[in-house]
């Protein structure tokens, strides 16, 4: 298959000497055309970092990171960072035009895709408001739509339901789900929340504290679409199970090995 | 009631109880109009002298706004140059905060033996007061961008030019306007100081005539004349400033509900 993402052996330090600090440990991560990837680690072993490297803000210091093969990052990618980043002195419309416009796309153009994008992405009539006037899950599904437009189709996606209550954050799982579907669209996605990812996705890394390594590729074989209920079936929790056992290493063993035959 | 009028009427009020104060002690003590005027005496001294109060505070006027568009043109430009260099800020910060520290007048008296009874000294004084609020807060509001809007424009490939002009630009708008107001309560005190030290026209010059001969009611008079050009002023950048960036004041009305 080809790559869309591809991640290879890459490492990150920060600074010099006695305060440099190790983030990325020889990291492979690999995204396929329209797949769905989740990130699954620890808070501060490196996740946004990684996206830095890949969306072209920064290099890595061993290894190389391509988008389509291509080494040549900044501006092939949408990459929607943990807050939502709306400017405030910009309509929503023109907020997520902006991407198409600074690529050259011309306003009335720009702002009619953004109008399509807002309407398919539930905020049609929202447009014409600025970022403080609209909720907080709208401001989230407005940023995503904004790197929707913007990313050609490769998409990095850091906790964009992290700020949001549990009930809204299932609401926009199966939201994002069905416009995934529907799309064309190549997503990794950055996450805490170990239902989250294995809902999600397509396949699962489990990453390890900082230095982050990848310590678990969890191909995920659960039919779509992937209602909520979801989470309750056998083959869900296996899959559960094994994540938690990789991202919480010291803990003792929480489930009976009964249980999970061959965890 | 209605917002505006909740916003307006505490004010008034208090006005008036100050002005009916006054106007009763002058009652009360039987005071001298000539030294003590009432506020009825300094109203009736102003309409009398209408013509020649307007005359003048056109004068002061251009003095005051011409003063206030160069020194906000040269303020926004050094606090671009002072936010974007470095070597720049540091060698000449300091100087800038030294020559807040010179007293005005005196700059002014030397103005005038440089440039005569023109209005140019007048404007410079304006300029020199005006300059400073505004190019601090043009660095300050420079400064207060957030890096992570600036990676977001990045990602999208966007040049230099095109952050300074899409983010930078607006974000500090709403610091600069905060200088500009600052810049223009006090622009009406540097066309009076200009004049003080030499001039043939201008509230300020009609001032010092009338306190020389003792008419206290036309000096309040002209006081108050001076105060509605500086309020007036002041309200007119606020004004502006509404319609430069509704955004931020939507926002800011939001904040004030929750
Ligand atoms: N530009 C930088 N300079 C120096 N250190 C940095 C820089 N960026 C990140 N770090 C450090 O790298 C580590 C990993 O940060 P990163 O933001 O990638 O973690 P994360 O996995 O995204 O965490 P979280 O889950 O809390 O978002 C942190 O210790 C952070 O202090
Ligand atoms: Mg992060």
């Amino acid at each position: 298959m080809e790559e869309r993402i591809s991640v290879n052996n890459v490492s990150k330090g920060f600074g010099e000497g006695e305060a440099r600090v190790d983030v990325l440990d020889g990291v492979d991560v690999r995204v396929g055309r329209h797949n769905f990837v989740s990130l699954l680690g620890p808070s501060g072993c490196g996740k946004s970092t990684l996206f830095n490297i890949i969306s072209g803000l920064m290099e890595p210091t061993e290894g190389e990171a391509l988008v389509d093969g291509s080494d040549d990052r900044l501006g092939t990618c949408g990459y929607m960072q943990q807050k939502d980043l709306l400017m405030p002195w910009k309509k929503i419309v023109d907020n997520v035009a902006l991407g198409l416009m600074v690529k050259g796309t011309p306003r009335s153009e720009a702002r009619r895709q953004a109008d399509d994008i807002l309407e398919r992405f539930g905020l049609g009539g929202f447009g014409h408001r600025y970022a403080s006037e609209i909720s907080g899950g709208m401001r989230q599904r407005a940023a995503l739509a904004r790197t929707f437009l913007a990313g050609d189709d490769v998409l990095l996606l850091d906790e964009p339901f992290g700020a949001l209550d549990s009930l809204t954050r299932l609401q926009m799982q199966s939201w994002l789900l069905d416009v995934w579907q529907e799309s064309a669209a190549s997503i990794l996605f950055i996450t805490h929340d170990v239902d989250e990812a294995i809902r999600l996705s397509d396949r699962v890394y489990v990453l390890s504290e900082r230095p982050a390594r990848v310590v678990l590729t969890l191909e995920i074989d659960l039919p779509r679409p992937r209602p909520y209920e979801m989470v309750m079936t056998r083959e869900f929790a296996e899959y559960k199970a094994q994540a938690i056992r990789y991202l919480h290493p010291d803990e003792p063993a929480l489930i009976d090995e009964e249980v999970i035959p061959d965890a | 009631m209605p917002e505006w009028l909740k916003k307006t009427l505490p004010p008034l009020i208090f006005g008036l109880a100050l002005i009916l104060g006054w106007e009763l002690l002058t009652i009360i003590t039987d005071a001298d109009p000539r030294i003590y005027p009432a506020p009825s005496e300094v109203l009736s001294a102003l309409f009398s002298n209408l013509s020649e109060v307007f005359r003048n505070a056109k004068i002061t006027t251009l003095e005051m706004v011409l003063g206030f568009i160069f020194g906000a043109t040269i303020g926004i430009s050094l606090g671009i140059i002072l936010a974007y260099s470095r070597i720049f800020r540091s060698a000449v910060y300091p100087w800038l905060i030294v020559s807040q520290t010179i007293p005005i007048p005196a700059i002014a008296a030397v103005l005038v033996i440089w440039f005569g009874f023109s209005i140019v000294p007048k404007v410079l004084v304006v300029v020199m007061i005006a300059f400073f609020p505004i190019a601090v807060s043009t660095v300050d509001g420079l400064k207060a961008v957030d890096p992570e809007m600036v990676q977001l424009m990045r990602t999208f490939g966007a040049s230099k030019a095109r952050i300074f002009r899409e983010v930078r630009i607006p974000v500090a708008l709403p610091y600069i306007f905060t200088g500009a107001k600052v810049a223009a309560a006090f622009s009406v005190l540097g066309a009076v100081f200009g004049e003080w030290v030499g001039a043939k026209g201008g509230l300020g010059y009609l001032l010092l005539l009338k306190n020389r001969a003792v008419n206290t009611d036309e000096v309040f008079a002209i006081i108050l004349a001076l105060s509605i050009l500086g309020v007036g002023f002041f309200g007119l950048i606020v004004l502006i400033e509404r319609l430069t960036i509704p955004w931020y004041h939507k926002a800011r009305q939001l904040e004030g509900v929750q």
